[in-house]
């Protein structure tokens, strides 16, 4: 197959010395090689070990069959049957190549036998041997491209079927120019397929998370052109040592190469100088069901303003600031993962420049809302596309009148990119216009942790109708406005940041470079395909009730909107990074309320999302023990490094200091990063996530449990001064919340341990050693979910939500129906917590989680007792009630709550939004709707719905994947019933 | 015509003299003259204050030997609803003999139009290096006014909730209220707006209360006004929301 437009300029194989190929930073997320006749010379080594290995055998083999000897060939039978292939498979192949068949035999087989496994030990062994003498030789053109590759920001990555790929590497000096290697050691531990199979490269992928249609693959092998070809990738580059071209571009190579650096890392040349054709560069969504609009202006909503109509792609998010600035706004644009303790003392996610500031400057004059006069403005919120548009009409105090428009992004396609494109036409003047602006080319970022962004940004104006486009600096620009003339500027702006970039400035370079090569139509087009393709999985369609379809289709946003499968060393904080407020933390929001919306419909992100909390596994463990316990005990609130980092204090309402001890008490957030790895594997069947991460931390939170249940004089285990869900309650003891899902945990890890020890034995016995389990300890925590305290009463099916919870003195919520202050403000948290009155659920969320272990019976009656109960004073708690409510069936009580949770965001009058969206009630409301409302259930046997529709939706729609198959779910209202009228 | 000053309107009683003292500091701190008003009726005060553009109204909340039912007599009342600058009230039964001003209470409803009402609290306590302790009170009909802002209704975790709260309603506060050299603390009122006022000018000891009014006088309106007449521990400003 031929490359297309900007990626690969050839079609022909081509040698060194032609025109160069072109890899595209922004088209290519990554590449990944090839080890043995790509990056290193060990082709040759390798070559003379299976000659000396065959040889050998072959010689024996004659001399007891009495045939002539037909060596080892090292070139052709070297490329044609072991060359690329696992060792054994290379055993296999060649021999079955000369008819011969020997007995697999198994690890530790003496060095004389004849089996596959002993000829290919054998082999190693001489390769090993020769490299020891030889020392590796790593191709000139290798360590330049990859560092190319690294400073456009592309990942990279190696395949080698080698088990002593890393060895080999670290031989080279070639170990830190690859973010990701997968050997042949970690090819056997995952059960992965070998060349020409397309698992080892689709494994790499899965590693980096990105898509492999924005992978470039390097190989010399035929099998591996042939497996990189299967795996989809986006271009495939035959790497032509041997002169094979012909045949590496017949296996499946988009384009062949002798030398890797004709491949020039840059963007493609745009076919002719920029235009800027007429503003808009893309047609705005006009169905009003994909919109959230603001018209007019109000100064002190404009927080709320940021937040809601905030950008993202989950690499970085940007509040949707005016462009000219005013004295309410909060422009702030994060990275994720970037986190600064100054001011302090907690981390919090590091601001980066105002990158979209552009302020118009009309005949010297700043063009303001708060001088002169406002003739219009609408806002919008464009969902379908990601992105946010204005359109605003003022006239100053001069009389003169500009409209100015404007739309931004946060590319969906290239995460680094933010792109800015603006309108401004002088209606009834002419006259100089400039623009103010507060980033102009790079700055960087520096975080007192070390860490780096470096932002960059190129700007091209242009005009309609006759102006050409040209690149210049935003600050030195002036506009000679003539009335009803459009001048359009278009910026583009990079970030890279050390997290993931080695060069953050050559990174954010490299991007705006190719980013204004391309253009801005080109770009948003794309965007706007990635975001298609989002919504193509995750849309959810309500008929009958278009605020709550907004509402939906808003949470759907954000939450799409902060999530990076290809980052797996982040999650998404409370306020995602829509704003400042919880500074860029991560709570069990994460894994309870947000994850079941990605595990179903963008698997990528969930994984990306777990393993971010298999990387803060070894703080995790530093706290367990810290508390004595072991295992994993996670941070309450966790930034970058997954240490605790909850605020000791802070000043209340009443101007008194209180102290939170919310990071020593609420340990349920244990088993709840537990219950997220579980419930991804279940979707997903994802067994490679399970032995490299999900097990481990099921197992390490299994074991937290197991050690911190105390004895009772009752022959029970009891886990005592602890917060649940409800936090109206602190240092209680046997928290249902909390005691029901460690109790889950500590069973969930026995039956992953005996699923690991039956289905992958050797990744068992590696995961055991590891974490150094005997068989003591397992058998304990079979024991110990048995005896955990846990307590259902009989007769009324109530669950009491920690000891003593039913002797408290009830106090009617009723009673407090006029409250206009959060419950614990009203009454002091000392008075509520000798109440009943509750937070948010706790039994209720124990129930919903693990529906099926409760009986009809006592779902009812739980709902019945503590819905009555609860203050709702969390944003996560009416999403759950509503979801509770339609399962039940009590469909007035559960929209009532849904419009509740609708509102916590978009409501116009309260401000609640102004620090940042609630990205877990977001979450919620998806559940609200897909498990509540549409009544979804999954199992074996795929999904089943039990519809029960609140009043005027006619039909719920959406769609899931589950187990790697894709399903378009409908929910519809019952017909109503036909009635004779007749007499 | 000149001004702006501070007018005090006195009847002659011994009762209206308690208003002296306040409007005294108030002069030297807002560096503005006092100009002492002999009152025949208050239709003369109001055409006084109106043509000396007056910068505020210094006078006794009333002059009869007991409190009137409202807290506020006939001619304070008339000068409140028509006065073109904000009025001083100073109950004689609880007028101070020295006043100083260290703390300024302001019950706030969240509304933009209270903060650009308060504006004057704001001046005061810069100028006098008071503290302003403003008091987040709407009862249970929250401010309707578009930018509005209510205390949470989730508080889902303190730790970050009241930090977050409390910058946004000052920075909705200073939008119209300068507070840039003003010690500001922020309070949130539980219950009923009268009620929390008068509680918190208690608790705080409180020198002045500054209230926003709409300027409305009707039996069953201004309840927190009334009530804050009939109850506040020291001198009221009573600044008017501009009508719409």
């Amino acid at each position: 197959m031929a490359a297309s437009g900007d990626a690969a300029q050839t079609e022909a194989p081509q040698a060194s010395g032609a025109a160069p190929a072109a890899i595209d930073p922004i088209r290519f997320e990554a590449a990944v090689f090839d080890l043995d006749g790509v990056l290193t010379g060990t082709a040759e080594i390798h070559a003379e070990a299976w000659k000396r290995l065959f040889d050998d055998f072959l010689a024996k083999q004659a001399a007891a069959s009495g045939k002539p000897l037909q060596p080892f060939d090292p070139k052709r039978d070297y490329l044609a049957y072991v060359d690329g292939r696992p060792r054994s498979d290379g055993v296999r192949t060649f021999l079955a190549a000369r008819g011969i068949t020997v007995p697999e035999g198994e690890a530790g087989d003496p060095p004389d036998a004849v089996t596959v496994r002993s000829l290919g030990a054998r082999k190693d062994a001489y390769f090993l041997e020769r490299l020891a003498k030889s020392g590796v030789k790593v191709f000139a053109d290798a360590q330049p491209l990859l560092a190319n590759l690294r400073a456009a920001g592309l990942k990279t990555a190696l395949v080698s079927s080698s088990r002593n790929a890393k060895a080999v590497l670290e031989a080279g000096g070639l170990t830190a120019l690859l973010d990701v290697v997968v050997d042949g050691v970690e090819a056997a531990r995952l059960g992965l397929k070998g060349k020409p199979a397309p698992d080892t490269f689709q494994r790499a992928l899965q590693q980096l998370g990105v898509q492999a249609a924005r992978a470039v693959g390097f190989e010399d092998a035929l099998v591996g052109v042939e497996a990189i070809r299967a795996a989809g990738y986006g271009l495939v580059v035959g790497v032509d040592r041997v002169g094979q071209s012909h045949e590496l571009v017949a296996h499946g190579a988009d384009v062949a190469v002798s030398d890797l650096t004709t491949l020039q890392v840059v963007a493609a040349e745009p076919a002719s100088a920029p235009h800027l054709a007429a503003w808009p560069p893309v047609a705005p969504t006009e169905d009003a069901a994909w919109l959230v609009v603001e018209d007019g202006f109000t100064l002190a909503r404009e927080h709320e303003i940021e937040s809601v109509f905030a950008v993202g792609n989950g690499h970085l998010g940007s509040r949707a600031s005016l462009a000219e600035g005013g004295p309410m706004s909060s422009p702030a644009t994060f990275v994720a993962g970037l986190f600064d303790t100054r001011p302090g003392p907690t981390p919090s996610l590091a601001p980066l420049p105002d990158w979209s500031h552009l302020a118009p400057i009309v005949e010297g004059a700043p063009l303001k809302l708060g001088s002169g006069k406002l003739l219009s403005q609408r806002r919008t919120l464009d969902m379908r596309q990601g992105l946010v548009w204005r359109d605003w009409r003022h006239e100053d105090p001069g009389g003169r009148v500009t409209r100015f428009q404007e739309c931004r992004l946060a590319s969906l396609y290239d995460r680094r990119l933010l792109l800015q494109s603006a309108a401004l036409t002088a209606e009834n003047y002419t006259g100089a216009v400039g623009f103010e602006t507060r980033l102009d080319a790079s700055v960087e970022i520096r975080t007192s942790g070390g860490g780096l962004a470096a932002v960059s940004a190129a700007a091209l104006v242009g005009g309609t109708p006759d102006l050409p486009a040209h690149a210049a600096p935003i600050g030195e620009l002036t506009l000679q406005a003539q009335t009803g003339r459009t001048h359009r500027i278009d910026r583009f702006v990079a970030v890279g940041a050390s997290s993931q970039d080695a060069s953050p400035r050559a990174v954010a370079d490299a991007h705006v470079a190719a980013a204004q090569g391309q253009g801005m139509s080109e770009l948003i087009a794309r965007h706007r395909d990635a975001w298609a393709a989002r919504w193509e999985a995750s849309d959810i369609r309500v008929d009958g009730d278009p605020a709550a379809q907004r509402a939906l289709r808003f949470a759907a946003y954000h939450l799409i909107s902060a999530a990076d499968p290809t980052d797996a060393r982040v999650s998404i904080g409370a306020r995602a990074m829509t704003g400042g407020a919880y500074s860029g933390h991560v709570f069990w929001d994460t894994e309870i309320y947000m994850l079941p919306f990605f595990a179903l419909t963008w698997p990528e992100a969930a994984r990306a999302l777990l393993m971010y909390r298999h990387h803060t596994l070894p703080a995790a463990r530093k706290k367990a023990l810290s508390h004595g316990a072991r295992g994993a005990f996670y941070a309450w609130e966790s930034a970058d490094t997954g240490d605790d980092v909850t605020p000791a204090s802070v000043i209340g309402p009443g101007g008194v200091v209180i102290q939170i001890r919310l990071a020593q008490q609420e340990q349920h957030i244990s088993a709840d990063v537990a219950f997220g790895a579980w419930s991804y594997w279940r979707a997903t069947g994802d067994d490679v996530f399970l032995l490299e991460a999900g097990a481990e931390i099921i197992i390490e939170t299994a074991r937290f449990w197991a050690s911190r249940a105390e004895p009772g004089d009752d022959g029970r285990l009891h886990i005592r001064g602890v917060v649940g869900p409800d936090e109206y309650h602190e240092h209680v003891d046997d928290d249902a919340y909390t005691n029901g899902m460690a109790r889950w945990n500590l069973r969930t890890a026995v039956a992953v341990v005996q699923e690991m020890a039956t289905r992958w034995p050797e990744s068992w016995a590696g995961l055991r050693a590891q974490l150094k389990l005997g068989d003591a300890e397992l058998d304990e925590w079979a024991d110990a979910a048995r005896d955990l305290y846990f307590s259902i009463d009989p007769r009324s099916g109530l669950i009491e939500q920690f000891q003593g919870y039913f002797a408290l003195k009830d106090l009617p919520l009723t009673s407090l129906v006029s409250r206009s202050v959060p419950v614990d403000v009203l009454l002091g948290l000392d008075r509520v917590m000798r109440t009943p009155i509750i937070k948010q659920p706790d039994v209720l969320m124990l129930i919903y989680l693990l529906w099926d272990e409760f009986t009809p019976q006592v779902r009812e009656a739980n709902f019945h007792y503590y819905e009555a109960r609860c203050a709702q004073g969390s944003s996560l708690s009416p999403c759950i009630h509503a979801l509770f409510a339609a399962r039940l069936g009590r469909m007035d009580m559960a929209q009532r709550y849904f419009r509740q949770a609708s509102g916590i965001d978009l409501s116009d009058n309260r401000g609640d939004a102004a620090g940042g969206v609630h990205a877990a009630a977001l979450g919620g409301l998806w559940q609200a709707a897909v498990f509540g409302f549409a009544g979804l259930t999954l199992d074996d046997d795929g999904p089943q719905l039990d519809p029960k529709l609140p009043p005027g939706w006619r039909e719920l729609s959406f769609r899931i994947r589950w187990r790697g198959k894709d399903y378009a779910l409908t929910a519809q209202a019952p017909t109503a019933p036909v009635r004779e009228i007749s007499p | 015509m000149s001004g702006p000053d501070i007018l005090v309107p006195l009847d002659g009683s011994e009762r209206a003299r308690c208003a002296l003292p306040v409007a005294e500091r108030l002069s030297e701190l807002l560096k503005m003259p006092v100009r002492i008003l002999q009152l025949t009726d208050q239709a003369g005060a109001l055409a006084e204050a109106a043509d000396r553009q007056a910068g505020l109204i210094v006078m006794s909340a009333h002059t009869a030997q007991a409190r009137p039912a409202e807290g506020i007599g006939p001619a304070a009342l008339a000068v409140l609803r028509d006065a073109p600058c904000p009025v001083v009230l100073v109950d004689p039964a609880r007028a101070p003999q020295a006043w100083t001003l260290g703390r300024v209470l302001v019950p706030h409803d969240g509304s933009p139009a209270v903060s650009g009402a308060v504006r004057p609290a704001a001046e005061l306590a810069g100028q006098a290096g008071a503290e302003l302790v403003v008091l987040q009170a709407a009862g249970a009909e929250q401010a309707a006014e578009r930018g509005s802002i209510a205390p949470p209704l989730y508080v889902d975790q303190p730790q970050h909730e009241w930090p977050a709260w409390s910058g946004e309603f000052l920075q909705r506060l200073a939008i119209a209220c300068p507070l840039a050299d003003v010690r500001v603390r922020l309070l949130v009122g539980r219950g009923e707006p009268a009620e929390e006022t008068i509680r918190a000018a208690n608790d705080e000891a409180a020198d002045l209360i500054v209230l926003a009014w709409k300027g409305h006088w009707k039996p069953q309106s201004a309840p927190t006004l009334k009530a804050v007449l009939r109850a506040a521990p020291c001198p009221i400003m009573v600044t008017r929301i501009p009508a719409r």
